[in-house]
């Protein structure tokens, strides 16, 4: 292949114009759904063919901007940092000096795959808005890109360049897959899913989300009432305050359904996502790879990894797996931005992750803790007081049993995991850092190490003022971890405790 | 078998050693940042009359009927920030101690926010038109991770908060330059593995 001259500027593949355009579409699509709720609401000939005017305008203006997107799009390889310059409205300019570069990531989607083209994604230390994506560049050339930034951001850790390798015949698709097994061979500790451990992580998801959005949806289309006879039943009988076993089982009946549909929903999305699923850890990087249609490629560097999640459902746990976040800098505890997730991992797994991760800091293997349980029985016994009042309070607004045996169930339910949130709640102090366990209904396990802790705030709000509960909200650059209900005593305790780790420490947080 | 360190140390912290907020006296902000707080309210209040005014001269039969509405709701809002405006005015309070920044305020939302010094990034130091006609000034304490100010100190007297600016920037230079150090020498035996000497700093 040619050589590309880095420090002069370098366009897209013309593909972009179509990638671009077909992206600026999507977001349209992100910001503007609601504008297709009249249509569902009421669905008429006329209101179909303004839609259809509608959707064909903002068709045409979304590849207008891929045009001018690909057409003032360049970036170049300068000695110290990388320039992109693009324009979206008005101009910008960005330059990323390379000591700043945290990953260089090769991505495809559904139509890069069709189209044979790579995004590539650079993503840089601060906040998560502070990444630069390449829409579309021809395969040998983002391969060659990675290989240029990897040398200048000094993660090149002696592997076979991708552009040396170009020599041979074969296809980057096919190159890529080779330094992955070889990757596999030599990585210290890797994670990949099996068809069946895939299908389980896809159908012990959480469905309440999904089955709250379908019956949101599914609520107003005519077809919906028809099939469940909800204005014959259930409106009819809300108004009238009556109740009978029909009822209940229709009820009973509409809830199965939906947890059929999003318990599939579920299986589909975490299949196309996490679909040949690799992750691989060489000394101090990790890197990782899925996806069925839209292959998502990650890396981030141990020392950079600011907070450590393990979420599990009691489902998850009767199959004896979780999931673990790895949240970089500039990404989000909540967002899933600047993330790393090994879903389906089992617990002798993860130990063996964290011994790694913690054994890079001496204190790390140490078994020296300490164990608190601050969450004090009595904020357990006002919390069930609180979720009876409430319950009490809607029950006697409604008094009626086709509402209100279902929310005696909700109420148990709420006590149940109320109780299980209080005996599973627990702050751990390490020598080299701090682990708090909280549950509801999924059990949440956050790890960070003390170097990584950028803040520390003490609060409380007005329930906190009467009966005395404090929280203490600790910031990392990849997050927060909040450890709520404790008493001023031990959250000032705890927080000069922090304090101190944070400031004897000479080690840098990334 | 993994080597053993021999220099590795791994002395007791007892918790009455750690260096604690209790008994330290905290620092007010300046009277005068009330005053500005105050006229801000005051603007507020001009702003939504000036609004009502404008959609009076617009129409005057909706200006009465919900203009009117809107006024009774939002005049009260006002008042009552007025209200808690002095009441929490006296809670803001400050502390440097030599390794860390805080700044607590609130009486029923309370929080009081501890930025260590060897996390800082950057401080800025900055001045309203009201905080320029009272002269007061503000900084902010920026950390890594976001692009909004982690710790943001008002009420301060100009020098002063130029002093306080320019004091955690020495410190935060200070620390660089013996964390370069640290790594250069990498040995074992330099570590001071002593407490930090957290006493309280007045300017």
């Amino acid at each position: 292949m040619k050589d590309i001259i880095w420090s002069s500027p370098q366009r897209l593949s013309p593909i972009a114009l179509f990638t671009s355009g077909a992206l600026f579409f999507r977001y349209a699509l992100r910001f503007g759904w609601y504008l297709l709720i009249p249509l569902f609401i009421n669905f008429t000939p006329e209101r179909l063919k303004t839609t259809l005017i509608g959707f064909g305008i903002v068709i045409i203006l979304a590849f207008i901007l891929g045009i001018a997107y690909f057409y003032f799009f360049r970036f170049r390889l300068e000695e110290k940092e990388f320039i992109v310059q693009q324009w979206f409205f008005t101009f910008k300019k960005t330059s990323i000096p390379y000591d700043r570069i945290q990953s260089v990531s090769l991505e495809q989607g559904f139509w890069h795959q069709i189209l044979e083209v790579y995004q590539v994604k650079i993503d840089s230390a601060g906040s998560k808005t502070e990444e630069v994506f390449l829409r579309a560049i021809e395969p040998k050339v983002a391969l060659a890109l990675k290989d240029e930034l990897d040398k200048r951001t000094s993660r090149d850790e002696g592997r076979t360049s991708f552009t040396e390798k170009a020599e041979d015949n074969s296809s980057a698709a096919d190159q890529i897959e080779s330094e992955w097994k070889s990757k596999l061979q030599t990585a210290k500790f890797s994670h990949q899913l099996s068809f069946g451990r895939l299908l389980l992580v896809g159908l012990t998801e959480n469905h309440l989300k999904t089955s709250t959005y379908l019956l949101a949806l599914l609520f107003y289309l005519p077809q919906f009432n028809d099939q469940f006879k909800l204005d014959d039943y259930f409106i009819e009988q809300i108004e009238e305050r009556s109740f009978d076993l029909m009822s209940l089982a229709l009820w009973l009946k509409v809830l199965l359904w939906f947890l059929l549909i999003s318990i599939l929903i579920s299986a589909i999305r975490i299949f196309l996502k996490y679909n040949r699923y690799i992750l691989v850890q060489n000394n101090h990087n990790i890197k990782a790879k899925h996806g069925l249609f839209r292959i998502r490629e990650t890396q981030m560097k141990l020392s950079r990894i600011q907070l450590v999640t393990v979420i599990q459902n009691p489902f998850q746990k009767l199959f004896n797996f979780m999931s673990l976040q790895l949240s970089q800098v500039g990404g989000s505890e909540y967002e899933g931005e600047g993330q790393v997730t090994l879903p389906g991992i089992n617990q002798q797994h993860y130990g063996e992750w964290m011994r790694l991760y913690r054994s890079a800091d001496p204190d790390g293997v140490s078994e020296d803790l300490i164990k608190i349980h601050p969450y004090r029985k009595k904020y357990l016994i006002i919390g069930m007081l609180f979720l009876t009042a409430v319950a009490l309070a809607v029950m006697f607004v409604f008094q009626n049993a086709l509402i209100n045996w279902p929310l005696s169930l909700v109420w148990l339910l709420m006590l149940i995991f109320h109780i299980r949130s209080y005996q599973l709640y627990g702050v751990i102090r390490y020598p080299d850092g701090i682990r708090l366990t909280k549950a509801f209904f999924e059990m949440k396990t956050v790890f960070t190490k003390y170097e990584k802790i950028q803040e520390v705030t003490l609060s409380r709000g007005p329930i906190g003022l009467i009966f005395g509960f404090y929280q203490l909200q600790l910031k990392t650059a990849g997050g927060y971890m909040i450890l709520p209900y404790l008493d001023l005593s031990t959250a000032s305790e705890m927080r000069d405790y922090l304090l101190y780790q944070i400031e004897k420490h000479e080690k840098a947080w990334m | 078998m993994e080597e053993i360190d021999n220099n590795f140390e791994n002395a007791q912290v007892l918790s009455d050693s750690i260096p604690s907020f209790e008994g330290i006296p905290t620092e007010p902000i300046e009277k005068d940042y009330l005053k500005i707080l105050l006229i801000q309210l005051f603007f507020e209040l001009l702003i939504i009359h000036g609004a009502w005014f404008i959609v009076y001269q617009i129409d005057n039969a909706f200006a009465m009927k919900w203009g009117l509405i809107a006024l009774a709701v939002l005049v009260p809002i006002i008042l009552i920030r007025v209200v808690i405006t002095i009441a929490v005015f006296p809670t803001r309070k400050y502390l440097l101690r030599d390794q860390d920044i805080s700044y607590e305020q609130g009486k029923i939302f309370y929080a009081m926010t501890t930025v260590p010094v060897n996390r800082i990034q950057h401080v800025s130091l900055g001045q309203g038109p009201l905080e320029g006609l009272f002269k007061l000034a503000h900084i902010n304490v920026y950390t890594a991770g976001g692009v909004q100010a982690d710790l943001h100190l008002p009420g301060l007297k100009k020098q002063k908060a130029e002093d306080l600016k320019e004091y955690l920037l020495h410190k935060v230079k200070d620390l660089k330059v013996a964390d370069q150090q640290q790594t250069e020498r990498e040995s074992p035996l330099d570590k001071n593995e002593g407490l930090s000497s957290d006493q309280a700093i007045s300017l």
